[in-house]
């Protein structure tokens, strides 16, 4: 438990009389990279807004970095180095790729040392020659690596990705797993994501939520061969 | 502020100091003070609602407020440096309350609306019902309806019989909204102002970037209170008298209104819809064959018709793409990928 970077202890998610997330216990270790998988309705939106603070828990606790974040605001839990990415990529529209990175930056770096962590991330992602246009002019592929670029800028040890994959290309795709497995040697990274394919490609430990419940942990390749696993991707009740 | 910023900033600040300057040559300054005054009071819904994303129907009340503030100062006190600043003070004090109280409480945009709205009508309510001689604020009847009169009106600081009137209050009133622009238009540039304006676009993705987007607008808020009550203390050295009709539904209206037509999410825009309805409004006021509001009415529809996003910014574009089309015959150059502008 001492070199976990992230818990949850009784996690429990309750939407009037629907149980969304049902007592969860849930570890992370430091710089580990790990997939959140399950089939809709799973709880694993739900189980990711409670870490991010988006949704408040209905009972049970999570632990950052050893501090008790129940129930904090989304601003105190980023503050603390923590990277969230959204399933619909969270970007703003109305400015530049160059603007929504660097008011990134500028809150974890401050206003004068931002412009040097902005040109990084940019480069990163590749986002050199879009730099300057508007966000909302953007495909969605690119709008996902402005985002991405959003959460890297702030160096977060720490970094939670909704669905990063979605709505991308072949070649986009390859492109983000490469990404996720370089941020993965300095962060420990939680993806929610559906595509096992991208997952395969990162190869990571998986966790998979069936009804609310953590069914299994393990390795990708062990997940996939599991027929407990199977079934409740198809539906079966087992 | 970027040097394109500053260079934008003194362009414009010397542009409006020049028509400032010319225009008592063309309108007495009476009038001038009073389209001023309007400007300003633009210019603090134009920084809240065009760069915030805060949409206030109730800017009326920090105006009215600021002009009550200064009247029953200035009975009190005499000289009128300290109601002067108590007139900005009040409001902006009030808002910041109001504000936290509803950034706070994650009211979604349709309530905060409706509440800043209630507000200006309970404030219109009770001056209308404040008629009776048991409502004193020291020296101050509230008056009710018929509001207060014969206040100290603006002086030299330090001197109470150098009233500051006619052409001198002119210029000292366009002054100050020359000084609050180019105020406005730092913090627009500040790190404060980029995330509010982030807070606009997208306020989960500010907050999710570690940034306290109540905290942030309920000071942006109060900014913009401020400015509104500073308008209101001009508008009752100009009036010489303040009513309840400053919390009029219309009042606040009206101030939504010239944002709309002047550009919304510039700052120029609105100081000028400000000023263009205020004068129409004067001139139809002369005149009694077609009732006032309709015009302006049928202005607003006008304008939501065919002008969405109001005079300045379709003026830029326009002078833009006029610059874009000389440029191409001249040197035939590939045209560059334009960027919507939106910080006039």
């Amino acid at each position: 438990m001492s070199e976990a970077l992230l818990t949850t202890r009784n996690l429990t998610m309750r939407f009037g009389g629907v149980t969304a997330v049902e007592s969860v216990d849930f570890s992370l270790g430091r710089r580990e990279l790990r997939c959140l998988i399950g089939p809709n309705g799973a709880g694993k939106s739900t189980f990711f807004k409670c870490l991010t603070g988006l949704l408040k828990p209905s009972a049970g606790q999570i632990y950052i970095d050893g501090e008790e974040t129940t129930g904090w605001d989304p601003h105190r839990i980023a503050s603390l180095g923590v990277g969230v990415k959204t399933q619909v990529p969270s970007v703003m529209d109305g400015l530049s790729v160059r603007e929504n990175i660097w008011l990134a930056a500028g809150r974890v770096h401050g206003s004068r040392t931002a412009g040097r962590f902005v040109d990084d991330a940019i480069d990163r992602l590749g986002l050199g020659p879009i730099a300057r246009t508007l966000v909302g002019q953007l495909a969605h592929g690119e709008r996902q690596r402005v985002e991405l670029g959003i959460v890297v800028a702030q160096q977060p040890w720490l970094i939670l990705l909704d669905e990063p994959a979605a709505g991308l290309t072949g070649e986009e795709v390859g492109r983000m797993a490469q990404m996720i497995t370089e941020l993965s040697s300095d962060a420990a990274i939680i993806v929610v994501e559906h595509d096992m394919q991208f997952i395969r490609s990162i190869a990571a430990t998986v966790t998979v939520f069936s009804q609310g419940r953590i069914l299994m942990e393990d390795h990708v390749d062990a997940v996939m061969a599991d027929a407990r696993v199977r079934d409740v991707y198809l539906g079966r009740k087992g | 502020m970027a040097k394109a910023d500053l260079k934008h900033t003194a362009f414009v600040t010397v542009l409006a100091a020049v028509a400032l300057l010319i225009a008592p040559s063309f309108l007495e300054t009476y009038t001038l003070t009073i389209l001023v005054v309007y400007g300003l009071l633009a210019l603090s819904l134009g920084l809240i609602w065009g760069f915030g994303g805060i949409l206030c129907f109730g800017q009326a009340a920090f105006y009215g407020l600021g002009a009550y503030t200064y009247a029953v100062a200035a009975l009190n006190i005499g000289e009128s440096t300290i109601p002067f600043f108590l007139g900005v003070l009040m409001p902006l004090l009030f808002a910041a309350l109001l504000g936290a109280m509803m950034f706070y409480g994650r009211l979604s945009d349709v309530y905060l609306g409706v509440i800043t709205l209630v507000v200006t009508l309970i404030f219109f309510k009770f001056m209308n019902a404040t008629a009776g001689p048991e409502y004193v604020l020291g020296t101050a009847r509230l008056g009710g309806f018929n509001g207060i009169p014969g206040f100290q009106t603006l002086n030299v600081p330090g001197d109470p019989d150098a009233y500051i009137l006619g052409d001198a209050f002119y210029y000292f009133t366009a002054f100050v909204l020359l000084l609050v622009y180019v105020f406005v238009r730092w913090l627009i540039a500040s790190p404060f102002g980029r995330v509010a304006v982030g807070i606009r676009e997208n306020e989960q993705r500010i907050e999710l970037m570690g940034y306290d987007a109540r905290l942030r607008k309920t000071v942006l808020f109060a900014v913009g209170g401020g400015i509104a009550g500073l308008a209101g203390t001009l508008f009752a050295s100009w009036a010489e008298i303040v009513t309840p009709g400053l919390f009029s539904l219309s009042q606040s209206a009206e101030i939504i209104i010239w944002c709309i037509v002047g550009g919304l999410g510039t700052l120029v825009g609105p100081v000028i819809g400000a000023m263009v309805l205020g004068y129409l409004k004067f001139v139809l006021g002369q005149q009694s064959v077609i009732d006032n509001t309709l015009i302006l009415g049928l202005v607003l529809i006008l304008f939501v018709v065919l002008l969405p996003r109001g005079i300045v910014p379709s003026l830029g574009s326009a002078f833009r793409s006029f610059q874009g089309a000389i440029r191409r015959r001249s040197r035939k150059t590939p045209r560059r990928r334009r960027r919507r502008q939106a910080d006039v």
